[in-house]
């Protein structure tokens, strides 16, 4: 659950938004689809997951910790059936229940989002094998050339004669961004192991600061008020914190069943914004008791 | 393979090997036209994939996840007594433990891990009677725990 004062640290204050699209005097912005990726290592202490903190200058969530993730790009549904293995785009459509064409736009968008903003990157030269080491300057100025949208994640793979592994990621969970917010994304979460390897880089532009956290300690930092989390992440970190490995977790992650959470801004009956979701019995529409 | 098992595949999950009790009993019994299964736990490849309380170390929103890892170990416990899951005419009766914390009272959200993937798989002959009690403490520190009664074709 999120307090007043969080929900208006991270949207502001809505309350004249809320009633305005109650009254039906605006309408929602359009929800794009995107992608994000729970990065999940066995460090030290236990299962790890990576975060990276948005900088102070972003528009949308500045100064939260989250996954690596963003829009999909129109050149994402580029990628021929030969440059990709694992389950196919059919597959991942009754998953995620989506088109085909938007589920190869949304696997395409997790891998290339990754690459961006962790350095990880979820493909290799057949179905068995992965790419293992990144450190080169040329691997650098390929994530650059992802990063500013001079090459697609095709033309990448096709030059390097590399396929996208998409039997390394799993569906986790699906978040809409409350109607009231004026910047909203249609956002599936997908969970991978970092490749053996692999390892996460200094990435710069959008994050000021990346991190491997225990996903118990990230929910305590968030509810000691010291890690600013929106509520998709914080909900997804208190799910992983009951794992011990990365293993655990992916034997989960193949076969649950992803739910929907489009949470609702509300304003409840002491006059104050409250942030409900499906399973608050405040939730329109939603069963008694 | 069994029009069950095609079944699974075309859900994205496969019939693990039958689980090794872990004790004086047997994965499960055929007793006329009905097999019980002993109670399975959320084990893959031989390991409890998570340990804890539903509502306290086990979110609530993963738990119908293990529910349902459950379902599928008493599924192989099921084929192990029979042969073939295309036997299976009806499923009966599951009953799902939920070790829980001690305010916790969703057990029939989690426990639906289980009933709607016997449902997804034999539609119609998969709709059960059922239970869905929250318990102390399970085998092992494992938050779900999941037995099923299925009638089969007499032979």
């Amino acid at each position: 659950m999120v307090d007043a004062a969080g929900i208006e640290k991270l949207v502001g204050n809505v309350a004249e938004t809320i009633r305005r699209l109650e009254r039906g005097e605006q309408r929602p912005t359009v929800a794009r689809n995107a992608s994000t990726v729970i990065l999940a290592r066995d460090g030290e202490h236990g299962l790890e997951i990576y975060l990276l903190r948005r900088a102070a200058s972003m528009s949308f969530a500045a100064g939260a910790f989250v996954y690596p993730g963003g829009s999909v790009d129109e050149r994402d549904c580029d990628l021929a059936d030969g440059a990709w293995v694992g389950p196919p785009p059919a597959q991942w459509a009754r998953t995620l229940s989506s088109s085909e064409a938007v589920a190869r736009e949304l696997v395409c968008a997790a891998v290339r989002e990754t690459f961006e903003e962790s350095g990880v990157l979820l493909v290799g030269p057949d179905a068995e094998r992965v790419v293992e080491d990144l450190s080169g300057a040329d691997w650098e100025a390929d994530r650059l050339a992802l990063l500013d949208r001079s090459v697609s994640m095709a033309e990448l793979l096709t030059r390097r004669g590399l396929v996208l592994r998409a039997d390394l990621l799993f569906a986790w969970a699906h978040w809409i961004t409350p109607d009231v917010e004026t910047r909203r994304f249609d956002t599936r979460f997908f969970l991978a192991a970092l490749p053996d390897g692999q390892r996460t880089r200094n990435v710069g532009g959008e994050a000021d600061q990346v991190a491997w956290v225990r996903p118990g300690e990230a929910v305590a930092a968030s509810e000691r008020g010291e890690m600013l989390l929106m509520p998709p992440t914080l909900t997804t970190l208190r799910e992983l914190a009951g794992f011990a490995s990365v293993a655990n977790l992916l034997a989960v992650a193949r076969t649950r069943d992803v739910v929907t959470v489009h949470p609702k801004l509300i304003i409840d009956d002491n006059g104050k914004v409250a942030f409900l979701t499906p399973d608050d019995p405040r939730y329109p529409g939603s069963l008694p008791g | 393979m069994s029009r069950v098992e095609d079944r699974l595949l075309e859900l994205g999950l496969s019939l693990p090997p039958v689980a090794i009790p872990l004790a004086a009993y047997v994965p499960a019994v055929r007793h006329g036209g009905l097999v019980w299964t002993s109670g399975q736990l959320p084990i893959v490849d031989g390991v409890l994939v998570a340990t804890g309380k539903v509502g306290a170390e086990v979110d609530p929103d993963v738990a119908p996840a293990l529910a349902k890892i459950c379902a599928l170990n008493a599924l192989a416990a099921v084929r192990s007594a029979v042969g073939d899951l295309d036997e299976v005419i009806r499923v009966v009766k599951v009953v799902g433990y939920v070790a829980s914390a001690r305010e916790f009272t969703g057990q029939p959200a989690v426990v639906n891990g289980a009933s709607n993937l016997l449902g997804d798989v034999f539609s119609s002959a998969g709709t059960h009677a059922r239970s869905a009690v929250g318990v102390a403490a399970l085998p092992l520190d494992a938050p779900v725990e999941v037995e099923i009664v299925v009638a089969v074709a007499e032979s």
